[in-house]
């Protein structure tokens, strides 16, 4: 539609002003971009409906190192010393709380709302008083705590009629009796002289305008509308969306593209730099908006998903499972949204297939580092067999022999709650020689079955001092003999009294055979473990 | 000097007899007023009970004289039975806030006169000369 305006008003100025090639040239650069107003039906009602708002708020992308930039500003000093302090987790929490009101604060939107009305009010007419002045009264009322649209405004003209002022008079004498800071009483020049402004323009300067115009002027006028229009407009023909991203700008520049249904290369910028989830709310924005969408509930389904996400700031590297399957969603409607009721359906599409080109890409890497965190070493028919590492989800770490996937035979195993065993693996479970070392540093070697202590061993008990030796099933000792280890004075709990030695002749007669065949057992473990711990 | 506080600064009797009435403020050759309430046998220069508005009698760029009035003290002041001046009224008048002052009619009725006279007699003057 703003096409055709375009091409209809340009096309007259070739016709009017073809033999004045100057003129041609300015005016066909001033009125390439026509603005249009938001005077037929109210914007208001859906701007400021709720999810509308949240659209518009997620669409900004507030970055917190742009919102929080320092600016040259009258009234703040431009720098400030940094203060570093340690914080708890609550002062931390609270700071972060701190700094999303401050920055919401920051991206307050200017409110979009239609056009205003003229004021036409007589109050009284008396011709009497014809050639009582010249000039025009006006008078205004300074009654404190008034606001400045409620503020009693009239006017006595030379003709004797009693009205109330117009807007602008309205504005001027608003200003002049209750300033506001920045406003000025006479146009500015930079809008009021086409080409400063499009010097502006064309020097990128879009925040400065648009922050300046909303200081200038009530954004229900008209200038207003204009200035912010043609600035649309022009960052919205060179797609330069970025410059006002994490300003309180981009929310209304958003909806005025999508009011008049020209945010494709919006769209398009976005599929481009493979923001497919924003994408989505776009076209759930223009669904909000125009209700001109087939599949409308699936973009309400699909928002109401990624609206807890939080905020893509960069594009990602890994990638967890949840996120691929939402752009995937995501990819998969937006590719619907432009087969159907998109006007650049050629490049989108093509900048779709771009990105989901990209997006394969990195689904890959991040399965595949995935899967180099779980297992490094040696394959055999995509199972892990010979020496290898593994990393488990719950902390734990292995190195070791592996077997069709299992741990098997010699290898390490550092458990996530600080123990650690090294010997003989079957299958995943202990079975054989080995040596499991406590927190606490006690430890027990000797024989393993499934997973237990079973069999011949020895257990050290080294904060008391104590050596057990004896037989183990299940976990349970079954049959031992405790004794001092040479070192039980330097202990952290040395036992109270020493293991006397044995004294009694009957019971050494008794124990005479068990100890020998213990000691024999142990002999042959003693030699193994020596085996085992060298190799460690 | 700096300017006294709108809310005034001049002691005053409550049962005294108030005006409010035009103080001129302005410099040589550039009038200004404001439009004060004062006790009524105070003289101009000194301090006032409080300042009610004020008035520019030269038009600006725009053709226009400014007023400002605070209504509400106005009538404040008006139900404590203050004495309004003549060109007071003359200006609440015009606002609409009181009766057009006698005054005014009969000054645009002689400027009227003397605009009519006026022309009465360049008409003369150039049939004379013709």
């Amino acid at each position: 539609m703003s096409l055709l305006k375009i091409v209809r008003i340009n096309t007259k100025h070739i016709f009017t002003k073809h033999n004045e090639t100057n003129t041609l040239y300015i005016s066909n650069r001033k009125l390439s971009i026509v603005p249009s107003v938001y005077d037929q039906e109210n914007p208001a009602p859906k701007f400021f409906s709720s999810g509308i708002q949240v659209l518009l708020k997620r669409l900004t992308r507030p970055e917190f190192s742009k919102v929080f930039r320092k600016r040259t500003n009258n009234n703040t000093a431009v720098l400030k010393t940094p203060v570093y302090k340690f914080l708890t987790d609550e002062e931390l929490n609270i700071e972060k709380e701190k700094a999303n009101t401050n920055a919401d604060r920051l991206l307050q939107m200017p409110p979009v709302v239609k056009l205003h009305e003229q004021i036409k009010d007589v109050l009284s007419k008396d011709p009497a008083l014809v050639g009582y002045d010249n000039a025009t009264y006006m008078f205004t009322d300074i009654t404190f705590g008034v606001a400045n649209e409620h503020r009693i405004i009239v006017q006595r003209n030379p003709d004797g009629t009693l009205e109330s002022c117009d807007r602008d008079t309205r504005k001027r004498l608003n200003q002049i009796y209750f300033p506001l800071q920045g406003r000025k009483i006479r146009e500015p020049k930079v809008f009021s002289e086409p080409d400063k402004f499009n010097g502006l323009l064309e020097g990128e300067k879009y925040e400065y305008i648009l922050d300046r115009a909303c200081v200038q002027y009530e954004p229900d006028e008209r200038k207003y509308q204009e200035i912010t229009s043609i600035t649309y407009q022009h960052i919205d023909l060179h797609s330069k969306f970025n410059l006002l991203r994490s300003t309180r700008h981009f929310g209304p520049m958003v909806f005025y593209l999508t009011w008049h249904q020209s945010m494709d290369r919006l769209m398009l910028e976005l599929v481009q730099s493979s923001v497919v989830r924003e994408a989505v709310l776009l076209a759930a924005l223009r669904q909000a908006v125009h209700n001109d969408l087939s599949n409308g509930e699936d973009y309400d389904a699909l928002v109401s998903e990624i609206l807890p996400r939080p905020i893509q700031l960069t594009k990602p590297e890994i990638l967890s499972e949840e996120d691929i399957a939402l752009d995937t969603k995501c990819t998969d409607l937006i590719d619907k949204y432009i087969n159907t009721s998109s006007s650049m359906k050629s490049q989108q599409a093509l900048a779709l297939q771009g990105f989901r080109e990209y997006y394969q890409q990195v689904v890959d890497l991040s399965r595949g580092l995935k899967k180099a965190h779980e297992y490094r070493g040696e394959w055999v028919r995509g199972k892990p067999e010979g020496a290898g590492w593994r990393y488990y989800e719950n902390g734990n770490v292995y190195f070791g022999f592996w077997r069709r996937g299992q741990r098997h035979g010699y290898g390490k195993m550092w458990y996530a709650d600080g123990t650690f065993y090294v010997g003989y693996w079957n299958m995943s479970k202990k079975e054989g020689l080995g040596m499991f070392v406590q927190v606490n540093g006690n430890r027990y070697e000797g024989n393993w079955h499934h997973d237990k202590k079973n069999g011949i061993g020895r257990f050290y008990h080294l904060h008391t001092g104590q050596l057990q030796e004896g037989c183990w099933q299940d976990n349970v000792c079954v049959m031992s003999k405790m004794s001092d280890i040479e070192i039980r004075q330097f202990c952290y709990f040395p036992s109270e009294y020493p293991i006397p030695p044995e004294t009694l002749l009957e019971s050494k007669k008794i124990l005479e055979d068990s100890e020998f065949w213990l000691k024999q057992q142990i002999g042959n473990i003693d030699n193994k473990l020596k085996i085992c711990i060298d190799k460690m | 000097m700096p300017l006294p506080p709108a809310s005034g600064t001049g002691k005053y009797y409550a049962l005294a007899a108030k005006s409010i009435r035009l103080i001129r403020q302005g410099c040589t050759n550039r009038p200004f007023f404001h439009i004060s309430v004062t006790q009524r046998k105070r003289l101009n220069s000194q301090p006032v009970i409080e300042q009610l508005g004020s008035y520019d009698p030269m038009p600006n760029i725009n053709n226009e004289k400014l007023v400002a009035l605070n209504l509400e003290r106005l009538k404040f002041w008006l139900g404590q039975g203050a004495h309004v001046t003549s060109p007071v009224a003359e200006l609440l008048g015009l606002t609409g806030f009181f009766p057009i002052h006698p005054k005014s009619y009969m000054t645009s009725w002689r400027n009227r006169q003397a605009e009519q006279d006026r022309l009465k007699s360049e008409k003369e003057a150039v049939k004379s000369t013709a």
